[in-house]
């Protein structure tokens, strides 16, 4: 039989959460020793009902409602500067409480159960033990597409360092970003408490001198990821309809978000067709990129951009450029391309 | 946990007993128990290098053990699947550890599944590619460490990083034109299992089917018990002579499909068996099936 779904016995007296018995979450007929009628009105997800949680975690669910695991919103932000006012409209109404909100994410799918992917899922984490945290059999799921695969060399290539160094998403992430903080941030870019490189690799501290100048010199200018992400991470190229075709590559160019900063791009999958189902057009569809800048998960110390300058001052390797740049994308992407100068001596 | 307590010259003549033949410099057998590890847990030359995913070190592991995920060891690059990385990182990745030359350095892995129980050998002949001696396999695993009961740990360990500069040898592995040249004139041992051999199967990564012409066909999985332990001396001895022969100093190459599993008998031939010049093609046929005109047969 397959054991991802029995809860342990042992943890009925240990743990508080079962105190009340199942009913208080799963609801159900508990005095009924048949299947048939025990199981009537039961809930198999009783974390989509927030309160279930909430009558003890007050604070974590009453901040939660607002955190963009809820709210999804941060999909939605990344999409609406391509919309007109009536347009957007459409999309709240047909797309977004439809198609994006339904992967949010509940209390229970980082707590108790492994979310279903592709219909899919692990069964409990646990044996319905509470965890706090258990990233690959949670994070990884949701985040099994890109970051997860890229994190730990599956999507091909070496590690990311600190996977190597025995790092989880945890050790860097922190629990705020995603029970939220009580303020409903509109994307990931807002959230104060989101990791940077910085405030653990502070400048100055480098073993090595040419190091420090390397850093020194490009500070403001190429972002961490500009030199350290290690390999190839997935892009979304030939996106049809919502339905994405992806493969590995890694671009580099302005980031979207600072012009002035060359970085790591990523191809996001809304094309000029995308929400031609819900009969959106996107009239403003070449205001905004089809490149992002990606913080890519697969660092290394060494790549072929810290073995050599010129492979950009000069080879401008991976970069992109109007040739690359994929066909009827939006104009904005132009902006994108970066020519370093050389290097003068 | 009567284990502990063997009697010394019990330990002293398994030790004895699993000696190379050819008595090279090492302090410590190339194949010890999950018995012999229990015992030495406290040697401060010891080192357990835990080559597992880090969401399964954390979840229980030898004690002592340092996580060092295979990932790190082989990764694709340039299109191949296992390549084998660059001196200085292997020198980083051996420097995060905190190990040394002196160390006695035991690999363990998981083995729920073939190809993952192929990973410690791959791993200790990069340790050895870098010079470094006393370097072993842990029989059975972590797996057969875990069905014995025997203590789990789940505190991360973290050892001082060290600066470690790999005195690296060139005699370890062989690449495309060093078996091209010598087509003919060494001993070429596809490890891959049968199907692949003849090419009535072919993994997605390896653009045509067949083999290296001349190679003998000499299974990975042939090395191992059902429980994924190592086969007697004398069974590995039966099987290594009827392939590569008697000669202990004939040229031997090794590959597979993408140099994943050839380094496990690379390693017995050499550590257990005590054959003197065997080296390892790690491109294997992932690349050399890349070249339409290189010689295959099927
Ligand atoms: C009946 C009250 C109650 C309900 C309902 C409840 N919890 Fe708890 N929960 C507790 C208590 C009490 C603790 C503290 C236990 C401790 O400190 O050992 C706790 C601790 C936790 C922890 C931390 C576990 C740890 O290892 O420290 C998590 C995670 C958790 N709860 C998640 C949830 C989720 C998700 C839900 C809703 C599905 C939920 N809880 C519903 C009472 C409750
Ligand atoms: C049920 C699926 C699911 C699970 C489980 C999940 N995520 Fe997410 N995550 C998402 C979705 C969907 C988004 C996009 C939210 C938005 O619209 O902004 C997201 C966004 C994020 C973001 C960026 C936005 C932010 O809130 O900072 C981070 C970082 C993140 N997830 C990390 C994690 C980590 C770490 C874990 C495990 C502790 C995890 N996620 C578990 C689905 C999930
Ligand atoms: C996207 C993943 C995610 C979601 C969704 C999520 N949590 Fe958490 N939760 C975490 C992480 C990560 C931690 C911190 C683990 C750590 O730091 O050890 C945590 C910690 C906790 C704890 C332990 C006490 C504490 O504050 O450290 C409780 C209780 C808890 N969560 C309850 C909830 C409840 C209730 C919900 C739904 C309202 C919820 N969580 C939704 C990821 C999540
Ligand atoms: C404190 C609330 C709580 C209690 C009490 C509780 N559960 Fe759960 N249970 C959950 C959550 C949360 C999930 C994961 C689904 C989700 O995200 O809401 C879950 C999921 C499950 C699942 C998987 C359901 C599926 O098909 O996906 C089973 C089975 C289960 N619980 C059995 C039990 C049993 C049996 C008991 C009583 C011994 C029990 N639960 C008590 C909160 C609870
Ligand atoms: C070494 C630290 C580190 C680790 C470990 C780490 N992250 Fe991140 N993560 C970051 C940083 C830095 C950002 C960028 C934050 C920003 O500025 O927006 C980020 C951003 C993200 C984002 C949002 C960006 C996007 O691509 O949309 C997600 C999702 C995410 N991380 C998930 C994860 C998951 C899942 C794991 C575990 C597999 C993980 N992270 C492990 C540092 C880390
Ligand atoms: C939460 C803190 C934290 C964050 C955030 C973080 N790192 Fe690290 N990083 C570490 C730790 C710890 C190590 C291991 C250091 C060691 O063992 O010497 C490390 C190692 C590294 C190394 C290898 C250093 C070496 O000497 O081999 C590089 C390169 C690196 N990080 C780059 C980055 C980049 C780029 C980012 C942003 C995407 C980042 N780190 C974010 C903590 C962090
Ligand atoms: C212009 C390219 C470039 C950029 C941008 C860059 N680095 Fe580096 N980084 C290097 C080079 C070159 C090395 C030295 C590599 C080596 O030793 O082989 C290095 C080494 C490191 C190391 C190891 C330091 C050590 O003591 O050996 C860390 C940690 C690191 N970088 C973090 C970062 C972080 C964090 C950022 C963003 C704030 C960043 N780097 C941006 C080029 C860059
Ligand atoms: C990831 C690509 C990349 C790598 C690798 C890189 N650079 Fe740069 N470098 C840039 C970019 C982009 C700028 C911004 C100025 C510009 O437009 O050229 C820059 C600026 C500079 C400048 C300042 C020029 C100015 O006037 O603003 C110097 C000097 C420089 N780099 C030297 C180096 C050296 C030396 C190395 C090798 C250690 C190196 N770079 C590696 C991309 C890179």
């Amino acid at each position: 039989m397959y054991k991802g779904y029995v809860v342990d016995k042992a943890l009925l007296d240990k743990d508080p959460h079962f105190k009340a018995g199942c009913v208080l979450c799963h609801a159900g007929n508990d005095g009924e020793l048949g299947k048939e009628k025990a199981h009537l009105g039961m809930l198999k997800k009783p974390s989509d009902n927030l309160r279930s949680c909430g009558v003890c975690h007050k604070k974590v669910a009453a901040n939660y409602v607002k955190s963009l695991h809820y709210t999804t919103i941060g999909q939605r932000t990344g999409v609406m500067s391509r919309f007109s006012a009536a347009e957007l409209k459409t999309f709240d109404e047909k797309v977004f409480e439809k198609s994006c909100r339904s992967c949010h994410a509940s209390c229970g799918d980082c707590h108790v159960k492994g979310a279903p992917v592709g219909g899919i899922s692990i069964g409990l984490v646990a044996k319905h033990k509470f965890v706090k945290k258990d990233e690959g059999k949670t994070c990884a799921f949701c985040h099994g597409g890109r970051v997860y695969p890229e994190y730990t060399g599956d999507y091909g290539g070496a590690p990311d360092v600190h996977y190597q160094k025995g790092m989880l998403c945890m050790d860097c992430h922190k629990k705020e970003e995603f029970h939220g903080d009580g303020t409903a941030y509109k994307s990931k870019n807002e959230i104060p408490q989101r990791p940077a490189c910085k405030s653990c690799h502070p400048n100055g501290k480098e073993a090595k001198m040419e190091t420090q100048v390397a850093h020194r010199q490009h500070e403001g200018k190429v972002s961490c990821y500009g030199c350290h992400s290690g390999s190839a991470y997935r892009n979304c190229n030939d996106c049809h309809g919502g339905h994405a075709a992806a493969s590995p590559g890694m671009i580099l160019g302005r980031s979207p978000r600072d012009k002035k900063v060359l970085t790591t791009l990523r191809l996001i999958p809304t094309v000029r067709d995308t929400f031609a189902p819900a009969g959106i057009k996107m009239e403003h569809f070449d205001a905004v990129p089809n490149y992002w800048d990606t913080p890519a998960h697969n660092i290394k110390k060494r790549t072929d951009r810290t073995r050599k300058c010129d492979a950009c001052h000069v080879d401008r390797k991976n970069f992109l450029t109007k040739e690359t740049m994929i066909k009827n994308g939006a104009k904005a992407n132009e902006d994108l391309i970066f020519v370093p100068k050389a290097i003068k001596n | 946990m009567k284990r502990i307590f063997l009697p010394q010259f019990v330990i002293l003549a398994l030790f004895i007993v699993l000696l190379p033949a050819a008595g090279l410099a090492r302090d410590i057998t190339p194949i010890v128990s999950t018995d012999w590890l229990l015992t030495n847990l406290k040697n401060p030359k010891l080192v357990v290098l835990d080559i597992r995913r880090v969401e399964d070190y954390r979840e229980g592991h030898i004690p002592g053990a340092l996580n060092a995920f295979y990932g790190a060891w082989a990764y694709m690059k340039d299109g191949l699947y296992a390549s084998l990385p660059e001196k200085d990182e292997i020198d980083d990745t051996i420097s995060y550890m905190g190990i040394n030359f002196d160390r006695w350095v035991v690999v363990t892995g998981c083995m729920d599944t073939p190809r993952l129980s192929y990973q410690s050998a791959r791993v200790a002949c990069t340790l050895q590619y870098a010079g470094i001696k006393n370097v072993a396999l842990l029989d059975g695993g972590t797996n057969k460490w875990i069905a014995e009961k025997k203590p789990l740990s789940t505190r991360v360990e973290k050892r001082k990083a060290g600066k470690f500069k790999g005195k690296y040898t060139s005699e370890k592995f062989a690449d495309k034109n060093y078996v091209k040249e010598r087509l003919g004139k060494l001993i070429l041992l596809d490890l891959r299992e049968r199907e692949f051999f003849t090419g009535e199967k072919k993994m997605d990564c390896v653009p045509m089917r067949g083999h290296i012409p001349g190679a003998f066909n000499m299974p990975t999985s042939c090395a191992f018990n059902e429980d994924r332990t190592f086969k007697t001396k004398e069974e590995l001895t039966a099987i290594a002579e009827a392939a590569a022969g008697k000669d202990l100093n004939a040229e031997i190459v090794t590959y597979c499909d993408a140099g994943q599993c050839c380094p496990t008998w690379s390693y017995l031939l050499t550590e257990v068996l005590g054959y003197t010049n065997v080296r390892l093609y790690i491109g294997s046929m992932q690349e050399w099936m890349q070249d339409p005109k290189a010689p295959v047969e099927r």
